[in-house]
């Protein structure tokens, strides 16, 4: 499949993606946990 | 690696960033829920409070109010029975108006009447004292004629005397020469005879007219320059006479008639010699 096409995507880039969207996600989560305890003194 | 699994894995990543992002959005901008709830709750009791202090003035407010519109309704009520006192007197006071009014137009027309009355009253008394003052003047005038006829009658009464004593006496002379002659008849010495009757002086005209011309009146009235005599018109007196006033045998003042009236006159004192008083004798002749 790769000898067929020169302009493919290595499959690295996919899983930076991934890696990158999962950080996101986790830093949301905790800037958010941060905000809730620092401002209502608990996560609920 | 599909290329179902690469699609899927891109989408999955751009959605977790775009929610990621999102919610950080979120969360940062959110301000303090509970705070601004309690800024709520107390905003809440803030404006049931001054609900309450409102509903409270609004009763008090709407008590008063019933109370002044009691106060203004009892004010009305008093009005009104004034204001149909009023109107009954006014009724009255027209009713009255009217009364006056008619009398005030029967007086009216009374008092015209007066007039009417009073002006034909003063016209005939000016024709009446024309009247008076004629008949006055015929009066004097007739009075005169009377005097002159009474004269008159004196005259020839006092001739008749000496006709009769003239005829007395020539019926004692005729007796006397009848004697004569008898005597000398009979050869006696004739008597000095002399009538007894003597022969009277001629009566002699009377002066005509000396009275006419005396006008006399009494003063009834003295004004220090001023003096009114009780004669006028209706008595021959004319402006321009001059009267002289006497008390007794005694000279009091000369006259000059100023203002003749029908039966009064009006005059100025001359050659005073005494202040005239009322009651002194005013003739034209002394």
């Amino acid at each position: 499949m790769a000898k067929r096409n020169n302009n493919y995507i290595p499959n690295n880039v996919y899983t930076a993606l991934l890696a990158c969207a999962v950080s996101v996600v986790f830093l949301t989560a905790i800037f958010v946990t941060i905000k809730c305890i620092s401002e209502y003194g608990s996560l609920f | 690696m599909s290329t179902f699994t690469k699609v899927l894995v891109v989408l999955l990543s751009l959605s977790c960033i775009f929610l990621s992002g999102a919610t950080v959005s979120y969360v940062a901008k959110s301000n303090d829920a509970v705070k601004e709830n309690e800024q709520l709750n107390n905003d809440i009791k803030n404006i049931k409070a001054q609900s309450n202090i409102d509903a409270r003035a609004a009763n008090e407010k709407r008590i008063a109010d019933a109370l002044e519109i009691k106060k203004l309704q009892t004010e009305k009520v008093a009005l009104e029975n004034e204001n149909q006192n009023m109107m009954i007197d006014l009724k009255n006071a027209q009713r009255a108006a009217i009364k006056w009014e008619d009398r005030s137009l029967s007086w009216e027309g009374v008092v015209i009447g007066f007039e009417q009355t009073i002006s034909d009253m003063q016209k005939s008394l000016i024709s009446t004292r024309d009247l008076l003052a004629k008949e006055q003047k015929k009066s004097i005038k007739a009075s005169n004629d009377l005097n002159d006829i009474t004269i008159a009658l004196d005259e020839h009464i006092v001739m008749l005397e000496s006709l009769k004593a003239e005829k007395k006496r020539l019926l004692e002379q005729k007796a006397m020469l009848e004697k004569q002659v008898d005597a000398l008849a009979s050869g006696k010495k004739i008597p000095a005879v002399t009538p007894v009757t003597q022969v009277p002086d001629m009566a002699t005209p009377a002066e005509t007219n000396s009275y006419s011309n005396a006008i006399q009146g009494l003063v009834t009235e003295v004004a220090p320059n001023l003096v009114s005599l009780s004669i006028g018109t209706a008595d021959g007196v004319s402006t321009g006479m001059k009267f002289h006033v006497t008390r007794g045998d005694r000279f009091i003042c000369d006259l000059l008639v100023t203002d003749v009236d029908v039966d009064k006159a009006a005059a100025i004192i001359e050659l005073k010699n005494a202040s005239p008083k009322i009651g002194d004798t005013a003739s034209t002749e002394l």
